[in-house]
């Protein structure tokens, strides 16, 4: 059991650091620019939220097999084999966490001021140096959140991980696979210990994203 | 001061056009000009667009010889275009714009810190500009409406290189705060080493701080010259209608600690701690004036200033003079009492005022 925990959490955390700084600049131009096809952007990030998750992980197999364009390129060019690889169930948690990433994070970003944004540039600051000192600890508290939420939602994927990584080398899975492999195996108790430590995970890591939303409103 | 007689290295060029809101072309010496006419007139409109902070159709600005926008249809290929961060100016928003999660001593640090802004006073000097020394280690979210204004007010100070722009410093405060905070801003022009602009949509706070006048309405600039010459004639304009006519004075305590000396006139006043030849900044509503034909010595009211009125001006609700009495005062009459008493321009007249009405402000 433990095994699986380590692994499913792991990958969570790598999912999170593969989507954290592209949500961040998704995030901040959804809040704070105007474009044409705003709303096609906006539609794509949210997709994988409504998608149902085995749908996202056959689009994955697609992008990632050996014999699509895509994988096999990443195959000839430099070796690599992502399927069923701790990479690619990275990479499924990563995108079907990565709506969420970008939605707490837009929300937040629109909860700072633009006017202290215009402030600390006529004082001197460029556009980055405004981002890093003023947006982003003004903010912090929502981006804690987000990192959390998509934590959680990465813990937890199982649809789009079965498709591409059901089984990783040395026979090791994520906690949610080896809950359905228990429940396969017609001993339904024996996923009683995984069930509860992903539940404790998950109810922890809402009251924690709800606690820093409610934070980060006071501030 | 005659803008053909300045120093190049102390004027400024602003040519700024934004299609159906803002059309200006000014030369502008060194010292405070103060923007006044009333909302909506394009006065925010304009110190944005000299920070750039908003987008221009046309714009030609150049501040002591340092072209900071250059986009006119004649320049278009040279187009420079600096980024706000890269304009040497120190602007004062109309609300604090602090950064809450700072303490007052980092938000006036932060145009050196942050921004790279060199050759501005230290953090100890603009905050002793300002008063608030004691406040510096405080965080900028735990300060009062008057005490966040004052913080605005010095780190503009400190970001301004080349320009200090202050918009409506004195707006939406309460009527003590804006006392209390008149005298730091006095000084705060009076002592800066850089051009300063000052948006205000109240003749008062334009006679009190500029030395030059620029009246915008429409977006457009209808009439500039000295505040003496420019303001009596548009104190009627819509910008005084909704507020209470007043006089904002600077002076200077005298010796006996209870009279104030304005220009020639020296008037004494009810507050008893001044310390003498400090300077004051001192508020008269233009309501609280008598005026009378010729000398009583038994009235109560201590100040009888003999002047000369300048102009009579029709507004709402009656009539508002303006008598030079060493300077200009404001002074608010009904209809009849002009008729009444005959009184026209160039007619002498004793104007009295009570020592309560005179509201006395230092930098303390």
């Amino acid at each position: 059991m433990s095994d699986a925990i380590v692994t499913s959490v792991v990958i969570a955390l790598g999912a999170v650091a593969l989507g954290l700084l592209p949500a961040v600049a998704l995030a901040w131009w959804l809040a704070r620019r105007h474009f044409a096809g705003k709303a096609v952007v906006e539609t794509l990030v949210a997709m994988p939220l409504v998608l149902p998750p085995v749908v996202t992980g056959y689009l994955l197999l697609m992008l990632l097999g050996r014999r699509t364009a895509f994988g096999g390129w990443l195959h000839d060019a430099f070796g690599l084999e992502l399927l069923f690889t701790p990479l690619a169930a990275t990479l499924a948690a990563a995108v079907v966490s990565f709506p969420l990433l970008v939605r707490t994070l837009r929300v937040a970003f629109e909860g700072v001021d633009p006017g202290l944004e215009q402030a600390a540039r006529s004082l001197g600051a460029g556009r980055w140096t405004t981002f890093t000192a003023v947006t982003l600890p003004l903010c912090r508290h929502g981006v804690l959140a987000a990192v959390v939420l998509a934590f959680a939602r990465a813990l937890g994927e199982f649809g789009a991980t079965l498709v591409v990584a059901g089984t990783l080398p040395g026979g090791r899975v994520t906690a949610p696979v080896a809950v359905w492999r228990e429940l396969q195996s017609g001993d339904p108790s024996r996923a009683v210990p995984l069930v509860v430590a992903l539940v404790a995970v998950a109810a922890a890591a809402m009251f924690a994203s709800e606690w820093l939303v409610r934070r980060g409103r006071r501030v | 001061m005659s803008a053909a007689h300045v120093n190049a290295e102390h004027t400024l060029e602003l040519r700024v056009r934004v299609a159906g809101r803002l059309d200006v072309d000014l030369f502008l010496g060194p010292g405070c000009t103060a923007i006044v006419g009333p909302s909506g007139a394009g006065k925010s409109t304009l110190l944005a667009a000299l920070t750039g902070l908003i987008d221009v159709d046309e714009a030609r600005i150049t501040v002591a010889g340092r072209t900071l926008d250059d986009r006119t249809p004649d320049s278009r290929a040279a187009g420079v275009n600096l980024p706000p961060e890269a304009r040497g100016i120190g602007l004062a928003f109309q609300e604090a714009r602090l950064f809450p999660h700072l303490t007052v001593r980092r938000n006036l640090r932060f145009p050196v810190e942050r921004g790279g802004r060199t050759g501005t006073p230290d953090v100890d000097a603009c905050a002793a500009a300002l008063g608030i020394t004691a406040l510096l280690d405080r965080p900028a979210d735990q300060l009062s409406g008057g005490e966040a204004r004052r913080v605005a007010l010095a780190r503009a100070l400190a970001a301004a290189t080349d320009l200090l722009l202050l918009d409506e410093p004195l707006g939406s405060l309460d009527e003590g705060t804006r006392e209390r905070i008149l005298p730091w801003l006095h000084g705060l022009i009076r002592n800066s080493r850089v051009p300063t602009l000052i948006v205000t949509h109240r003749m008062s706070e334009a006679a009190l701080l500029a030395d030059h006048v620029v009246v915008i309405e429409g977006g457009k600039v209808v009439e500039q010259g000295a505040p003496l010459d420019v303001l009596p004639h548009r104190a009627t304009v819509s910008s005084l209608r909704d507020e209470e006519a007043e006089n904002l004075l600077a002076g200077t305590a005298g010796d006996d600690g209870h009279s104030v000396h304005i220009g020639s006139a020296v008037l004494s006043v009810a507050a008893h701690d001044l310390r003498p030849g400090e300077p004051v900044t001192v508020r008269l509503a233009a309501g609280e004036v008598i005026v009378g034909l010729s000398r009583h010595d038994d009235l109560s009211a201590c100040n009888a200033l003999d002047g000369k009125i300048v102009a009579i001006h029709e507004v709402d609700d009656g009539r508002l003079a303006v008598v030079d009495v060493g300077v200009m005062l404001f002074v608010s009459l009904t209809a009849d009492a002009v008729a009444g008493l005959g009184l026209e321009p160039g007619r002498e007249v004793v104007l009295y005022i009570k020592t309560t009405a005179l509201r006395i402000a230092t930098a303390r």
